[in-house]
């Protein structure tokens, strides 16, 4: 992930190669390891931009990498690496929000609730982070699918179950909707530089 | 309008530069440890106790009174060729589960539902059946996580039913049923599988095909 070059550029590593997705298949450890080290921060990140504490989101990405350890020689096409990466994501933080209930969790959602977090103090983030807690659950994910792992309209489609022209409507919603909201937000607060 | 994403994107990095790499590491390491408690065991316990605790017949017998058309179809085509072939191979199994897997990723949703109740009745009638239902719970979990949702909370019903009731044929036969309701709808949604009532009178699902284990076309 860097800047608006999104995660895309390969030069962090992600999304891996298909030569290393191809090891990491036949079980060469070492690539595997290498993947899923790339990989753990992407899901937390993920997983706090969903609303999870710090902590959660660390113990959710765990329980996410132990899954595409079982399930990467499952895997046979390489080009269907990121669409099975976020599946497994998205599979575990349904999961956990499911047990959690919603309330707990729109309780857990919101611009302090995370001391040990410098990132989550810091003024900047205030109007992103105010804009993404007030979209709802799918547009969250739809949003970050989208915006922060550029994924396809077509992958996030098939993995959401959705019609492709669905998820372009529902993305271009998503963005009208965040952009309304940040933009009020860094009106009434002006953002420190 | 290109700030609010920017800021996303730069929101994204630094939560994800706030991990530290010993954390990464430890749950790489743990992950990648052959002895790592699998996720999901308490629902495969569950699931595996009550499908392995009813007898087989009793979702057989239900399914043999479907129809094309019938949600269970499906399933009763699958005891078909369970009787047919006089019992099943893991590695077969296992190979079941790899094509689900490569159909999902392909899109087609209504097969690799198939293939998840066919894999069901040979996981019950498996030499090693708790072995077989992780790997089943497994591949289901890398499916999309609507049909995920869809065939894991059936399955507990299932299992619940079977565990539970005094009359555990007809409350199999009820959860599922209300499974099979939950997946054709499921399947309705699916672009690919979305389309007008069925045609022909042999199944209602176009372009639904259930694989034959033995590698013969139904």
């Amino acid at each position: 992930m860097t800047g608006e070059s999104g995660s895309r550029t390969g030069a962090s590593g992600w999304p891996p190669s298909r030569t290393h997705i191809e090891r990491a298949r036949e079980g060469d450890p070492d690539v595997l390891g290498s993947i899923l080290l790339d990989g753990f921060p992407r899901l937390v990140a993920f997983y706090r931009g969903m609303g999870l504490s710090k902590a959660d989101s660390e113990e959710l990405a765990s329980e996410a990498v132990e899954g595409m350890v079982k399930s990467i020689r499952r895997l046979r096409e390489p080009d269907a690496f990121e669409g099975w990466f976020w599946t497994i994501a998205r599979n575990r933080l349904r999961s956990r929000l499911r047990r959690k209930g919603r309330v707990e969790r729109e309780l857990e959602y919101g611009p302090v609730d995370d001391p040990e977090s410098i990132v989550m103090a810091r003024q900047e983030h205030v109007a992103i982070r105010v804009a993404m807690e007030r979209l709802s659950e799918r547009d969250r994910q739809i949003l970050w699918l989208r915006e922060v792992e550029q994924l396809s309209h077509d992958e996030i489609a098939h993995r959401l179950t959705m019609r492709p022209g669905a998820v372009r409507v529902a993305v271009l919603r998503a963005r009208r909707r965040l952009t309304e909201i940040y933009e009020s937000e860094t009106e009434s607060t002006p953002v420190e530089p | 309008m290109t700030q609010p994403f920017d800021d996303l994107r730069r929101y994204a990095d630094d939560l994800a530069a706030e991990v530290s790499p010993f954390t990464a590491q430890r749950a790489v390491r743990s992950a990648m440890s052959p002895d790592v408690r699998r996720p999901r065991k308490a629902v495969v316990a569950l699931v595996a106790t009550g499908l392995l605790g009813v007898s087989n017949v009793a979702l057989a017998a239900t399914s043999d009174a479907a129809v094309p058309g019938d949600a269970l179809y499906g399933v009763d085509r699958a005891y078909e060729r369970v009787f047919d072939f006089a019992g099943f191979e893991s590695a077969r199994v296992a190979e079941r589960l790899q094509e689900t897997g490569v159909l999902v990723d392909r899109g087609e949703l209504g097969m690799a539902l198939d293939l998840v109740q066919e894999t069901l009745t040979k996981v019950l009638e498996s030499d090693d059946p708790e072995a077989e239902f992780e790997t089943l719970v497994t591949e289901v979990e890398n499916m999309p996580d609507a049909v995920a949702d869809v065939v894991f909370d059936g399955l507990v019903n299932i299992a619940k039913a079977t565990a539970t009731s005094d009359d555990p044929g007809a409350d199999v036969s009820e959860a599922a049923q209300q499974l099979g309701r939950q997946l054709r709808e499921l399947l309705d949604q699916v672009p690919d599988h979305a389309g007008p009532p069925e045609e022909s009178p042999s199944d209602t699902r176009p372009g639904v095909i259930i694989p034959d284990p033995g590698g013969n076309q139904p």
